[in-house]
This record gives structure tokens, C-alpha cells and sequence, in this order.
């Protein structure tokens, strides 16, 4: 492991250190060990020694995930993005020479923002699937991980790999509606889906634990669903009993180590420190003013077994230090004579 | 406003006197109005334009020049000899048009043959779009009053309970522009029992599909639906049969072969990019070149982009498609593809290394593909649309591109052009129209 995986470990850990300084160190870190992201760099004339300015490293778009080898070292773990369901799409891969990085980053950030407070270990449902079901899914690898921190005996994963055993998930939430608090974790897909089955069933809503949450990440993708994050909060709340700010949502990706998390009550969506955001104007790619949309880009210091800056294809507006999701970018998508996004939603 | 119910109802009963209409008089008024749906300085389109420029956010050249490249073919002698074919529906009933949000006009493509076949028609319009369809047939009843009764627009929410089902029960047929996913709710919404008629998918086939042989043929579905509780609603005889003849969303491509005048293949090439800021299925999203000549033809097509810029601007573009095409730059410069740059909406053109194509993310950004012989279109079967062709295009890879799906092949410049007689997908709209179950 190399000294500056240990410093920016320690930075996550107890946030010793210079936040400047470890990006600095991270983007030439980069530029020595990751062949595509030097020969950018060399063909926008920025040296080595421009990177002392983390905002001044090129920001490397998601979709080069999908078509180069963004390497550090050799990879010890490997994660593939699940792709959609329509299109000629490639997916995204992401070689990962330093996991215990990214185990460091969820023991740092999961807890604070999913769990009740001082919880120890609780009875954990997953609608996520194991790394048996998904060994190249970097979600089931961080689930499989707040598994092995968090989960009480009695814990389950109810996601196999031809779907969600909902029959079990709902005997599970019902077995422990009267006890001690618990964690549900979810794609958002998935969380509707188990919703749904709530609604059909007999017994209908269960009211969970107080101090119970929910965990919920992704959107739907490819998927025909109408809904939105906040109309699927309000009726976890309704449906399990809890109280709607307990339902914590996850913004990650495949490309990305680390996660941002919704705070009580809104939309809006946290990075840790070691992971600042910027909202980035598509024509100029400089920074906009708060309040004003743009391309989301993240420095993630997490990232170094690839290539720390960011640039998705996620737009978002800065809000009182959070940011706030607007939309993707076009691109995968055929589009051609088509209804649009509102007609086919609805057709 | 009454609703597409009442309205149904009305169109149903029309179909005999629609029949009765001289071929002179129908193809009288057909011409005045598409004439002055084309002229920007008809009272028709000062009336028109303000609505229609926000809905479809191009700019009043893009405009002008994107009605004139879909209507020019569809005037005159063209629509003659469509409106004075000797096909006729005999039996009462309507037809319904579900149109997509852009580009603009494209109804005009199934109501002349609609028209031909006598066909009475209501068209629901998108809900980001409503204002040509029902400025057109307004216009046109103007002319000929008698279509008034016949041919009508309306908009709702696709997927209404209140409306869709009934009047899928007694629409004898649908034809639906749509996602993928629009398309299958819509034949959910049609009926899943089957019987005697059919469905005509021209749409992308579903993953399981694709494993085989693809094109509209091997698209075709031949099932149709019964709905006769859902006819009692709307209070007119059911449909013998239900028939949904679905458009998917495709992509069309440029090919330039050897002996192509570069020049003016690219200022063609340009064009079909360009017409309707691509956001057609006949607009170009990339060029497979004859890979001796793919980077000067990629200069040259920058070149011509840039001037097309300036005579045809581009219309405000949405925070999405801009975002887009800056992560295909991005894209391109991590992985050292030569690209041209300037405005993000003024054109942007990338040179491949992969021989795989995709789709743009619009504002006229197009990539090259150097290709030598045949393309790799697998994942593409079903979703192509055309082919803009400039020197030789070999026979092989004619045929792997109509495998693929496509139905249209035209000179660079005139891909979008479509004429009268074109037949979407192998499909002739009007036989469909008049054809008894």
C-alpha cells in the first residue's frame, strides 16, 4: 500500500491533513500511474506541476469508464455497472487497487448517515444482492460490508439473482415490526417494488421499529416507472410505519468510491469531506454560480486506484453546500420521432 | 372542448361522407393548405409560428427549413398521385394517430394518406407540441369544410384509463410514434388477445428478439385485439379487429463510399444533421467512412456544420443536450480522438476508432466511424432508419443495413426529404388505413 493511500486514509478516518494538499497529491499520483489520464493532461499542456490546484486536473468523464483501463496498480477488486435494459450500451468498469479504501470510506460515512444514533449491530433486510448473487457490483460489495460491521443474527438478503424474493421481505419486516430498530437496504426500484407488494398484501402497512431506516440508492433506470424520490420516501413512510426522514437516499456510482447522502428532510444530497463537488457550466466547464445548474463533477480522494476527478453525467444545482438533482445528460438514449420523457411516462 | 371521446364518436359517423368528396377538391385544398403551412409569411403560419417556435425550440430558420424539407415532397403532383389511388375504407369508423413531440409536421405523413384512403382520423397530439396537428386540419377545414368532420386533434395524457382504452376498442387502427416502452403500454392498452388482424411493429425488437434476424418484416407481430365492453363507453360499434401499427424511435446514419465529392457530401451530410437540430429519425448521427478519406471528410464536415450554423442557427438548446454533447468532448479528448470544437451548439464532429455506432446526444454532433466493408449493426437491428448515401455503397452492406431495418436510402442532403410515396418502414399507411378487417 503506498504512503498516500495511508495518509488519504487517515484524512478520512480522524480528517488529518490538508484537503489541498492530498488532492494535489492524488491528480499526480494519476498522472504518473494512469496512462490515459497522463496523455490527457499532456495534450492540454497541463503539467505536473499544474496540479497543485485539484480544481486544474482535467475531470475525466463517466463514460470513459466504459472504454479505458483507468488503473493505478493492479486491481484487486473489479466493479461493472449494471447497465440498462434498452440500448446498445457498454458498461462501465472500475478497477479498484485499493478496496480497503473503499471499506474505509463506508465504516466513515454509512454509519453517520443511515444508522440510528449509538446503534451497535441491528437486524438488517437487504433488497440489495449479495456478492454471490453480484460479485462485480460495487453496491453489493458495500452492502455486503454493512453487513459484516452492522448486522444482527437474523439479518437477510431477500435479492437473488433473477430478482427480489418479496414473499421473504414482507414475512421479514413483519416478523420484526415489534422489537428493536431496524435497517432496510434498497434500490430504489427494488423499495418500490417491496412497497407495491405492501400495498397488495392483506395485511397491508407494517409500522417498523422506532429509530428504524431505510437505506435507498439509484433511480430507475431504463425502467418505466412514474414516480419520484420524494413521492417514494412519503410512502415508505406511510407503509412502514416510519417516519419519512428516516429514509435515507445514497447518491453513487460505479465510477465513484465514495457516496453522498440526503440529510433529514430534503432532496438535497451531502458529500463527505473528502469528497467536494463542483456544479460545472457545459459550455466553459467553470464553475457556476450556486443556484445555477451544470454538470456535476466530483474530486473523490477514494478514487486513487483510478482517477480521482469526476465528471458525470448528472446535472445539479449547489444548494446551501449540498447539491440537488436535476436531471442526466443526453446521450444513451434513442430518441428519435419519439413520444417525449412526459408522454412516455405516462403512455 | 369536447373530449376525444365525443369526439370519436363524430369521426366515426364520418367516413361516408368523406368518401363522397371528389379526389379535384380534396387535392385542391390539400395543396393550399400545405402551400401556405410551408410559407412563412401565410397568415396560417403568423398564427402559428409563436406557439410552434417555443414548443419545438428551433429557431424560425430551423423551422422554415425543417417544414419545407418534410412537406416540398408532399405537394402537388406528389399528392396526386397518392390522393387518386384507388383505395377507399368501406366501412364507417376512425382511425387514431398518436404523434410524437418533434419533429413538427411529421403528422403530414399520416394524414395524406389517410386522406387518400378516405380514412377519418384523430390525431393525438403531444402534450410538448399540441399546436400544428390542429392548426393544419384546422386550415385544411377551412378549405374543404366537410373534413371537419372527419378529421380532428386532441390532446391527453398517454395512458389516460378514462380515454385510451376506449377508444383503442373502436380506433380500427392506431399508429403510434413512441420509446420502446411507450409502444409496448400502448399495445397493452390496445388488447393482448389476440385474433384476426395484426400489429405492425416497426420498432426496436425487444432483447430477446434480437438474437435473430431483424427488418420489418421479421418486426411484424400479427396479433390484433377485441375490446368490445371498453366500445360501450364510447357508444360506437367496436372495431371488427384492433390493429397498432407502432413507429419506435430510431437513428439514421450517413455513408460515404469511395468516388463521394467530399465538399459536397459534407454540406449534404450537414443538412441532414442539421434539419430539425436532429432530433428526427431520419437526422443523421453518424457517418461510416471510407476510412482513406474519414479525416479530411471529418474536416469538411466541421467546416460545413459551422456555415450551416450561421444560415440555419440552432434553437435554444435544452441544459441536457448541451451537457451531453460537452461529455462526448470530454470523452473524446481522454481518449485522443481528433474532434472539432467551437459553440457546443453550433456542431460538433468526432473521429471514431470504433467501428460501433451510437447515438448523438443532438446539437448536431455527429461522430465518424472509418469503415471499410460491412458495419457491425447488431445492436442496431430494428432501430435504423435511413441511410444517407454519397459514392458507392456496396451491395453487402446495402443489404446488412435493410437487415438492420432501414427503409429509406437517399442522396446527402436529401435523407429528410421524404416524398409522398415514401413508405415508413415498408408500410403503406394508406392500404392500412382502408383495409377491412
Amino acid at each position: 500500500m503506498t504512503a498516500l493511500v495511508q495518509r488519504i486514509e487517515r484524512f478520512i478516518v480522524a480528517g488529518e491533513g490538508d484537503f489541498g494538499e492530498l488532492a494535489a497529491s492524488a491528480a499526480r499520483f494519476g498522472y504518473e500511474r494512469v496512462e490515459p489520464y497522463r496523455r490527457l493532461c499532456d495534450r492540454r499542456g497541463i503539467a505536473p506541476g499544474a496540479l497543485d490546484d485539484w480544481r486544474l486536473a482535467p475531470a475525466v468523464p463517466t463514460s470513459a469508464f466504459k472504454s479505458l483501463r483507468l488503473a493505478a496498480g493492479e486491481p484487486r477488486e473489479v466493479f461493472r455497472s449494471s447497465g440498462t435494459t434498452r440500448g446498445a450500451e457498454r458498461r462501465s468498469v472500475h478497477y479498484h487497487p485499493y478496496p480497503d479504501l473503499y471499506r474505509t470510506v463506508i465504516d466513515a460515512s454509512f454509519a453517520g448517515a443511515c444508522l440510528p444514533p449509538a446503534a451497535g449491530r441491528l437486524p438488517i433486510l437487504s433488497l440489495i444482492p449479495d456478492r454471490a448473487a453480484a460479485p462485480d457490483s460495487s453496491l453489493s460489495f458495500m452492502a455486503a460490508h454493512v453487513f459484516e460491521r452492522h448486522a444482527a443474527p437474523g439479518s437477510a438478503w431477500a435479492a437473488r439473482k433473477d430478482g427480489i424474493d418479496l414473499d421473504l421481505a414482507c414475512r421479514w419486516l413483519r416478523a420484526h415490526a415489534d422489537g428493536e430498530p431496524v435497517l432496510v437496504l434498497a434500490t430504489a426500484l427494488a423499495l418500490v417494488l417491496l412497497l407495491d407488494r405492501l400495498e397488495d398484501e392483506a395485511g397491508g402497512a407494517v409500522r417498523l421499529p422506532p429509530g428504524s431506516r431505510v437505506f435507498e440508492t439509484g433511480g430507475f433506470k431504463g425502467r418505466r416507472l412514474e414516480t419520484t424520490p420524494e413521492a417514494v420516501r412519503r410512502r415508505a413512510g406511510a407503509l412502514l410505519g416510519l417516519d419519512p426522514d428516516t429514509v435515507v437516499r445514497e447518491y453513487g456510482m460505479t465510477e465513484l468510491t465514495s457516496q453522498a447522502y440526503s440529510r433529514a428532510g430534503g432532496e438535497r444530497l451531502r458529500t463527505p469531506p473528502w469528497m467536494p463537488f463542483r456544479v460545472l457550466d457545459p459550455e466553459s466547464l467553470d464553475e457556476v454560480e450556486d443556484g445555477e445548474p451544470g454538470l456535476l463533477a466530483f474530486f473523490d480522494l477514494a478514487n486513487l486506484g483510478s482517477v480521482c476527478h469526476v465528471l458525470t453525467e448528472d446535472l445539479g444545482v449547489r444548494e446551501d453546500g449540498a447539491f440537488r438533482l436535476l436531471g442526466r445528460a443526453s446521450g444513451a438514449e434513442l430518441r428519435g420521432c419519439s413520444l417525449t420523457a412526459e408522454e412516455l411516462g405516462a403512455a | 372542448m369536447s373530449s376525444p371521446i365525443v369526439v370519436a364518436q363524430r369521426l366515426a359517423a364520418a367516413a361516408p361522407s368523406l368518401r363522397a368528396i371528389p379526389t379535384e377538391r380534396l387535392l385542391a385544398a390539400w395543396n393550399d393548405t400545405l402551400a401556405a403551412s410551408l410559407d412563412p409569411a401565410s397568415p396560417e403560419r403568423r398564427n402559428l409560428d409563436p406557439d410552434l417556435l417555443r414548443s419545438t425550440r428551433l429557431s424560425q430558420d430551423g423551422l422554415d427549413h425543417g417544414l419545407r424539407t418534410i412537406g416540398a415532397g408532399m405537394i402537388g403532383e406528389a399528392a396526386a398521385a397518392e390522393l387518386r389511388r384507388a383505395i377507399r375504407q368501406q366501412e364507417d369508423g376512425f382511425s387514431l394517430v398518436v404523434l410524437p413531440a418533434e419533429p413538427p409536421g411529421l403528422m403530414l405523413q399520416s394524414l395524406l394518406p389517410a386522406l387518400a384512403a378516405r380514412s377519418p382520423v384523430l390525431f393525438k397530439s403531444s402534450r410538448a407540441e399540441p399546436h400544428f396537428a390542429p392548426a393544419f386540419l384546422g386550415a385544411l377545414a377551412r378549405r374543404l369544410p366537410a373534413l371537419r368532420e372527419a378529421y380532428a386533434a386532441a390532446v391527453w395524457t398517454g395512458g389516460d384509463e378514462t380515454i385510451e382504452p376506449a377508444l383503442h376498442a373502436v380506433a380500427r387502427v392506431a399508429v403510434a410514434y413512441g420509446g420502446e416502452e411507450a409502444i409496448e403500454a400502448l399495445q397493452a392498452a390496445a388488447g393482448a388477445e389476440a385474433d384476426r388482424c395484426r400489429v405492425a411493429f416497426v420498432r426496436p425488437p425487444r432483447r430477446a428478439e434480437r438474437a435473430g434476424a431483424a427488418g420489418p418484416e421479421a418486426d411484424r407481430r400479427r396479433v390484433a385485439a377485441r375490446r368490445p365492453r371498453q366500445a360501450d363507453r364510447v357508444g360506437v360499434e367496436p372495431a371488427a379487429a384492433h390493429r397498432l401499427i407502432a413507429f419506435g424511435p430510431r437513428l439514421s446514419l450517413g455513408w460515404v463510399g469511395p468516388g463521394a465529392d467530399l465538399r459536397r457530401t459534407a454540406r449534404g451530410m450537414a443538412l441532414d444533421v442539421a434539419t430539425f437540430d436532429q432530433r428526427g429519425c431520419l437526422s443523421v448521427h453518424a457517418v461510416l467512412v471510407d476510412p482513406a478519406v474519414a479525416a479530411a471528410f471529418a474536416g469538411a464536415l466541421a467546416r460545413a456544420l459551422r456555415e450551416l450554423a450561421e444560415e440555419l442557427p440552432p434553437g435554444p438548446a435544452a441544459a441536457a443536450d448541451r451537457a451531453g454533447v460537452r461529455l462526448v468532448r470530454e470523452d473524446a479528448d481522454l481518449r485522443g480522438l481528433a474532434r472539432s470544437g467551437g459553440r457546443l451548439d453550433a456542431g460538433t464532429v468526432v473521429v471514431e476508432h470504433d467501428a460501433r455506432i451510437g447515438p448523438s446526444p443532438g446539437l448536431r454532433t455527429v461522430r465518424v466511424h472509418p469503415v471499410a466493408g460491412v458495419p457491425p449493426l447488431d445492436d442496431w437491428n430494428g432501430r435504423l432508419q435511413g441511410i444517407a448515401v454519397a459514392g458507392h455503397l456496396p451491395a453487402t452492406v446495402r443489404r446488412a443495413f435493410e437487415r438492420a431495418g432501414v427503409s429509406r436510402f437517399a442522396p446527402a442532403g436529401r435523407l429528410q426529404a421524404t416524398g409522398a410515396a415514401w413508405r415508413n418502414g415498408g408500410i403503406d399507411l394508406a392500404a392500412e388505413f382502408a383495409r377491412d378487417c
